[in-house]
């Protein structure tokens, strides 16, 4: 474990540190929206006034444009402040689909600055697994941001998440990973064998695999 | 003065591009690089504001490549970026006239325009 703590203070540090500035530029450009949309609408009203011709639909629209954006940026804090609150417990039980969608959610931004989308596929039914959830989305975070860098030419990667009969298998498909030859590293190595877990390339190198225990051994 | 707006955020830039407008100045808006430097092919603009981080082309190398196009035009960056001065430091290599951080005052954006241009 002491391995792997020390890959995790910088590792975790530096998906922590990525995945904030995304979440709050897009949190800025939601408040930019919010700005210039409130200040059109004062433009306007000040127009529609000084010439006694207000258009009453176009203040409207305004409005729910800003209502809109402001219900965006919330569910950004709400995803961040679930994301954050992840650090609580050193073993938790996850329902691994919303950890993959959050995970998803939050670094596609990210994605699309590398000019790739994620799709994700999980089960109805709850895949619950118990173990370190900052190693977990450390990890996940280190798989994806790999096949973002090797997203083959559809620039589309699927997050496919199985229940195994040990525990459950994360897949992400959609690339070449013949542009990744360094992964997983060592550091890697650390995190996952700290949860009890396993990363390879499938065969052909066009998918990630992330097997993972029901139950982590820390 | 002619402005060109460009910026994924199309509720931005639709906005802003109002906004202006309503003060006199000529402003048209595009969501990606590539309308933008198709516009440039029918327009002559006198300064295009530019969103620093955009989906597959940063504004960085998009300045570069509206320079080609149309040289001698000015440029202001937009960002989202917390702070101006680290913000300032890493795109100091693209040379743009102006850094603005997001969300910017009209009439902050306005006054910089102006003086891009020497009015």
């Amino acid at each position: 474990m002491g391995d792997a703590f020390e890959t995790l203070s910088e590792e975790g540090f530096q998906f922590f540190g990525r995945v904030t500035a995304s979440v709050t530029h897009e949190i800025k450009n939601a408040l930019a929206v919010i700005r210039e949309n409130a200040g059109l609408m004062e433009d306007l009203i000040a127009l529609g006034e000084r010439k006694g011709d207000l258009d009453p639909a176009r203040i409207l629209a305004l409005a729910g444009k800003i209502g809109t954006q402001a219900m965006k940026a919330d569910g950004i804090v709400r995803n961040m402040n679930r994301f954050a609150h992840s650090m609580d417990e050193p073993l938790a039980d996850l329902d691994l689909g919303e950890t993959v969608e959050l995970l998803a959610t939050l670094s596609g931004r990210i994605a699309a600055m590398h000019g790739v989308a994620f799709e994700t596929r999980v089960p109805d039914a709850p895949v619950w697994v118990k173990t370190n959830p900052v190693f977990l989305e450390t990890l996940l975070w280190a798989c994806l941001e790999c096949a973002m860098n090797a997203a083959g030419p559809q620039k589309r990667l699927g997050i496919v998440l199985e229940e195994t009969g040990s525990g459950a298998r994360v897949r992400i498909t959609g690339i070449q990973g013949e542009n990744e030859p360094e992964f997983p590293s060592e550091r890697h190595r650390d995190l996952y064998l700290a949860i009890g877990a396993e990363v390879r390339f499938g065969p052909g190198r066009d998918e990630i695999i992330l097997e993972l225990p029901k139950r982590a051994s820390l | 003065m002619r402005v060109l707006l460009v910026d994924d955020e199309a509720e931005l830039v639709e906005a802003l591009a109002e906004r202006l407008s309503l003060r006199g100045i000529d402003a048209d808006w595009a969501v990606t690089c590539k309308d933008a430097l198709g516009k440039l092919d029918t327009k002559k603009y006198d300064v295009a504001v530019l969103d620093v981080k955009m989906p597959k082309l940063s504004g960085i190398v998009l300045k570069k490549e509206m320079e080609k196009k149309a040289p001698g035009m000015g440029f202001i960056f937009l960002t989202g970026h917390g702070s101006e001065a680290d913000f300032r430091a890493g795109t100091a290599e693209a040379g743009a006239d102006y850094y603005l951080v997001k969300p910017v005052g009209i009439d902050e954006l306005l006054k910089k325009m102006k003086e891009v241009v020497g009015e």
